[in-house]
């Protein structure tokens, strides 16, 4: 291998550091030559980063006594295997080894972290944690590129606190500089310094500047496609943009999947949001514009039922939503640690009460329960925050006209997001409508497709 | 596709059925080889132009003047046609599912609907569209395959209908159902490439002019003459027919609002391009400035007539125009900057 | 910005404060699932609504009412004479609570006295009627006033009146008894040139309270009303009704009713029952299946039209009490030449009758209208005025295929 300082020269530039966080190097004088050791921060535990090799490191002999072959003998890791390339060098690192090189020789010393145990839970479905350096982490164990740049995001004043996320070479230009600097603005302003604020919306509108991501394995793949994120310190969430359509409806885990189901799954996501947007409104609808369309049978079962109703249906339907925003919100303001299960079981036994003693029907009810159920399996925050929006406008203009008033509202929520644009990437672009993914051969474009429309500006 | 599509839901085919009987069908696909072929120039020219739209075409063959004059006939053209639309969705809103709603009501919201949808960019109304195009495809295949069997094949016979000579001599009006040709040459100028704007134009107008030949052929032989040629809505009575079993009868409803949907993006792409063509030709800084005026003479057009049956008549006594603007227009276009181009090099 | 913001905050409440003027609730209506238009003596149309009384309906465990009080079909039919059926409604609509609808009117029943002057003005009013899709089953009163046959309507076990309609349409498809026939194919073959419509229909069976005993034996193929039964409900289906163009002419028996849909391509299974061609003292019962359409064949002999038709049927044999065994093909042949010849027995009067009426309910003319050059031509020959001068031959052939469960004959005793 080349001297000292080429090889240093050489591990920074492919490992676009200093630019890049978390990437440590360490030098130490023996002799007259230089140990270095590369690891980086988050992916190799720091305990055993100390103990097995910083320190062995401050004790060596001199570089005369040493021989290649008997690096390995000076440090104490259980592990360790002598590597022959750069290359491989490289690929430890990002393993979360310890590379130290010497006098041309090369050893890896394994002192990967290995994720604790957060039961059943964990993997896909694992969640970001507090720490700026914990999450880069969390996002480079599953995108083990040297492309990988997460870089810190300067603000007046601070350093340190956030960290701009992209894949060199599948990111745009364009793109990082517009979210770099969105990001560094916002940063830099009193409420996000202060920490009062992540810092997404920017203006109001039905969609945020920047989507929420709270899981690393998305993110990854996200980024895998072109998109850029931001770690903020102190937010368990990763900011990515540009917010397309595709993303949205990314679930946690799709990467793993054969790509034909995943394309079902998505698309299953969009009837799903359909679904949730529409019921309300479908049902005002049909029973008081429409009753025709409901099988005779059915519509006298109902009327008998509606014989002894109190409130008009669009009354009660516009209860129901407002029962749910309640069980949506009030939690999270009492600080009542309850799961997503327990909310729905206890939203059943309220409707269920509420149906016993007439202030509901049964359609009404069922129909209550099944827009509960379908917000809660709404992959994306974001997401359902426009869905739960947009089921009061449907359930409106149903209230005014009819199917005719929900064609209204859809077709002006179609304008809007057919119209809307993240930083130059429009939210429903050319593979906004595609459910299955592309067949292309090139691995980064089919990578690219599989997960999500590559961004691009035009 | 979809701004040709979400034509089957409006009253195009009661005149010609009335005229031509039977034979409907088949001048319809007459009049869809007619239009490629007369699409083809056009388009081809345009291609080879290598930048700009109709407007500019119309600025290489007149100047200044020309332009103008293109974008204003254009306008008109295009304002008329929205009117009339207009007009015939809230009719048909009101009888096939509201009948206490007054008319204006209706009109409101359709109007509201196309001035929003026109305001934005090009490319927005082209994506609402590409997203749009399946759901609209399968409605109107689902009604088609719900209808076939209350018909009877021989129902369309005798196949010429009201003879040879009424097929052919109908051709020009019938160009007036593919009016919709016209956005692809104003939005060709935004366009990232231009080279698709020939064949992908000819497909939708040959996948089009199918699509229009089976709802013809399915509708007469469930509404055979002489009732036939007393519906407005065609695709609308046949939706009513469609059953399903028990569970799954009388959906018009939904029917009529999935094709409102289109109604709503064919409305928006017709001010657009009115409004696009103005703005080009007499250099308005937005096409947005033009939006809301031109919307208010589209609902002006709407509220003029005193009843269904004369917007009926008055929107296919326009039918010629419809066609020689759609067809006519870019094909003198071609000849004058084809004449003056050489008259330059003389 | 904030010119145009204060604008839409101004105007939403007007658009709000508008709008839902066609918004009624499911209990402010009541929905008419049986509509009878009879001639009332004075001339003018006396129509009968038939009411679904939701109210009287258990529905599953949250029941409107505690226990359903009608042991009968939960309805009540309300009569009135007005000029026409949208005047008729608004009259009915003065002595209700809730506001009359069409939206699920499933069944149209036609007095006889209408029927004979003409139907066509009322039903283009029902057609042409907002709420009214065309989907609605449509039948003939024989001998009646149609309304009667509302009030009488109480199918055996049915409570909720909108499985009556429905009940009838399946026994109809399942059963060929009579055609099931919807207002849209009506008032098409009613305009069309070429072919001409019928009804299914139905009647009030007076004799149905009698003893068993007093039945008769020997059977006749009926017409509605005539069936020798005994309980269930008054109103039968049975028989067709036939017109020309919007006239009622005539009913045919149920048997004629089957080959009539056998000419048309429609029997799908009919139950046939004839003398056993060799013990002629006991009967065979057959399943004939219509397995393949007929086959026309059109021309013109001496200027007047003629048609040719073949007719093929597969059948099954069902029971023969004679005790033959008609699995051998001698006497298989031998059966299947009686069948076709029971069928022809049928035929020639059931067109003999369609003769004497000028009515062309199988679309004999259909046939020729693809021998004229244009529609003004077939227009100007005037099928209508022709069809008396109609000449149809017809060829029935049979083939046996099944023989049921047993390939043996009707014995436990004995051997082949």
């Amino acid at each position: 291998m080349a001297s000292h300082e080429q090889l240093r020269s050489e591990l920074a530039r492919r490992l676009r550091h200093p630019e890049n966080l978390g990437i440590r190097f360490h030098t130490f004088r023996v002799g007259p030559e230089h140990i270095l050791a590369v690891f980086i921060q988050g992916l190799a535990h720091e305990e055993r980063v100390r103990l097995w090799v910083l320190e062995p490191m401050k004790h060596l002999p001199a570089a005369g006594a040493l021989e290649s072959g008997t690096l390995a003998e000076h440090f104490a890791a259980p592990y360790t295997r002598t590597v022959q390339s750069l290359d491989q060098a490289i690929d430890g690192i990002l393993d979360g080894d310890t590379a130290v090189f010497l006098n041309g020789a090369a050893l890896l010393i394994e002192t990967a972290v290995r994720p604790g145990g957060a039961g059943p839970a964990a993997g896909v479905a694992e969640s970001f944690g507090q720490g700026l350096i914990e999450n880069v982490a969390a996002v480079r164990r599953r995108l083990r590129t040297p492309e990988f740049i997460a870089a810190a995001l300067a603000a007046p004043g601070e350093t340190g606190k956030a960290a701009l996320l992209y894949v060199e070479g599948r990111a745009e230009q364009q793109l990082i500089g517009q979210v770099r600097s969105w990001a560094e603005q916002r940063a830099g302003e009193e409420q996000v310094r202060r920490g009062l604020a992540a810092g997404r919306a920017a203006r109001i509108g039905l969609l945020p500047t920047l989507a929420s991501v709270p899981w690393p394995g998305k993110t990854a793949v996200l980024l895998d496609a072109g998109y850029v994120a931001v770690l903020v310190d102190g937010i368990a969430e990763a900011l990515v943009a540009p917010v397309t359509a595709p993303m949205l409806l990314q679930g946690p885990g799709d990467e793993h999947q054969r790509r034909a189901l995943a394309g079902i799954k998505r698309f299953l996501r969009v009837l799903l949001a359909f679904v949730v947007i529409l019921a309300p409104g479908m049902i005002v609808a049909v029973l008081e514009y429409h009753q025709e369309m409901i099988p005779t049978t059915f519509l006298l079962a109902l009327a008998s039922v509606r014989e002894t109703a109190t409130l008009p249906i669009v009354m009660v339907m516009a209860g129901l939503e407002v029962l749910q925003q309640l069980f949506w919100t009030v939690p999270f303001r009492l600080q009542f640690n309850i799961s997503a299960g327990q909310m729905l079981i206890t939203f059943l036994l309220t409707v269920t009460f509420l149906t016993f003693v007439g202030l509901t029907g049964p359609l009404t009810a069922v129909s209550a329960v099944l827009g509960f159920i379908g917000t809660l399996n709404v992959v994306s925050y974001d997401l359902r925050n426009l869905v739960q929006a947009w089921r009061w406008a449907g359930l409106a203009g149903a209230a005014l006209f009819g199917l005719f008033g929900i064609a209204t509202v859809i077709f002006l929520l179609a304008v809007y997001l057919t119209q809307h644009e993240s930083f130059g990437v429009p939210f429903i672009g050319e593979t906004g409508t595609r459910f299955t993914v592309s067949r292309r051969s090139s691995a980064q474009r089919e990578r690219g497709n599989a997960y999500g429309s590559p961004p691009s500006s035009g | 596709m979809t701004l040709l599509s979400a034509q089957l839901s409006h009253p195009i085919l009661l005149f010609p059925i009335q005229t031509i009987g039977n034979g409907t069908w088949i001048a319809v696909l007459l009049a869809g080889l007619l239009a490629i072929l007369l699409y083809w120039p056009a388009a081809a020219a345009l291609q080879r132009l290598g930048h700009g739209n109709l407007i500019d075409l119309a600025r290489q063959a007149g100047g200044a003047p020309g332009e103008m004059a293109v974008a204003l006939i254009l306008g008109a053209a295009l304002v008329f046609d929205a009117g009339a639309v207009m007009r015939e969705t809230a009719e048909m809103t009101i009888s096939f599912a509201y009948p206490h709603t007054p008319q204006t009501f209706a009109m409101v919201a359709v109007t509201m609907c196309a001035l929003y949808g026109s305001s934005g960019r090009t490319v927005g109304i082209i994506r609402l569209g590409r997203l749009f195009l399946p759901g609209l495809l399968l409605t109107v295949l689902l009604v088609i395959a719900g209808s076939v069997g209350w018909g009877e094949p021989r129902f369309l016979l005798p196949l010429w209908g009201t003879g040879l000579q009424r097929i052919l001599g109908d051709q020009v009006p019938l160009l007036s159902l593919f009016l919709p040709v016209l956005f692809p040459l104003l939005s060709v100028g935004e366009a990232r490439d231009r080279q698709h704007l020939v064949r992908s134009g000819a497909v939708a107008l040959g996948a089009y002019t199918a699509l229009l030949s089976a709802t013809t052929v399915v509708y007469l032989m469930a509404f055979p003459l002489p009732v036939g040629g007393s519906v407005a809505f065609p695709l609308h009575f046949m939706s009513r027919l469609t059953i399903g079993g028990r569970f799954l009868e009388r959906l018009d409803g939904i029917w009529l609002c999935i094709w409102a949907f289109g109604t709503a993006i064919y409305l928006s792409a017709i001010l657009h391009m009115a409004a696009t063509a103005l703005a080009g030709a007499f250099a308005f800084p937005s096409h947005r400035v033009a939006i809301l005026p031109l919307g208010a003479l589209a609902a002006t057009v709407a509220l003029f007539p005193p009843d269904m049956g004369r917007v009926l008549v008055d929107h296919f006594a326009a039918a010629p125009l419809f066609a020689a603007v759609a067809f006519g227009l870019p094909q003198a276009l071609i000849l004058l900057a084809r004449l003056r181009r050489r008259g330059a090099r003389t | 910005m904030r010119r145009r913001r204060l604008l839409c905050i101004l105007l939403l409440p007007a658009l709000l404060l508008t709008a839902c003027w066609d918004r009624t609730q499911l209990e402010d209506r009541y929905y008419v699932i049986g509509l009878g238009l009879d001639r009332h003596p004075s001339g003018k149309l006396l129509v009968s609504a038939q009411l679904a009384m939701a109210q009287l309906l258990a529905a599953g465990l949250l029941r409107g009412a505690a226990e359903p009080t009608e042991s009968a079909v939960a309805c009540r039919t309300l009569s009135t004479v007005a000029e026409s059926i949208p005047q008729a409604m608004r009259i009915l609509n003065a002595s209700l609570t809730r506001s009359l609808t069409l939206k699920h009117l499933r069944a149209v029943v036609i007095g006889e006295d209408l029927g004979r002057e003409g139907v066509e003005p009322y039903l283009m009013e029902l057609w042409r009627h907002p709420e009214s899709r065309g989907t609605e089953l449509i039948a003939q009163a024989r001998n009646d006033y149609a309304y009667r046959l509302l009030q009488e309507c109480q199918p055996l076990g049915e409570i909720n009146l909108s499985r009556v309609p429905e009940g009838y349409l399946l026994q109809q498809k399942r059963y060929h008894l009579a055609p099931p026939v919807r207002l849209h194919q009506f008032m098409i073959r009613m305009g069309v040139s070429g072919a001409d419509p019928f009804l299914p229909s139905t009647a009030l069976n007076s004799g149905i309270d009698r003893d068993p005993v007093e039945l008769e034996a020997e059977l006749e193929s009926a017409r509605a009303g005539e069936l020798e039964r005994v309980g269930g409900n008054r109103v039968e289906f049975l028989g067709t009704a036939i017109y020309r163009k919007d006239r009622l002419k005539g009913f045919l028996t149920v048997d004629e009713t089957q080959l009539l849909l056998a000419l048309r391509g429609e029997m799908g299974k009919a139950y046939v029952t004839f003398p056993d061609p060799i013990t002629p003292e006991r009967k065979v019962t057959l399943r004939f299946q219509q397995e393949n359409l007929p086959r026309y064949r059109a021309s013109f002999r001496d200027g007047a039209p003629h048609v040719n038709v073949d007719l093929l049927f597969e059948g099954e044999v069902l029971a023969v009490p004679g005790g033959t065994d008609y699995v051998p093909p001698a006497a298989r042949g031998r059966l299947e030449a009686a069948a076709a010849r029971e069928a022809e027995r049928i035929i020639w009067p059931l067109l003999d009758k369609l003769r004497m009426w000028e009515a062309d309910p199988v679309g004999f003319g259909l046939l020729f209208r693809g021998r004229f050059r244009d529609r003004d031509q077939w227009l100007a020959y005037k099928w209508e005025e022709r069809v008396k001068e109609l000449g149809v031959d017809v060829s029935v052939k049979m083939r046996i295929r099944r023989y049921g469960l047993h390939t043996g004959p009707d014995r436990t005793r004995g051997g082949r």
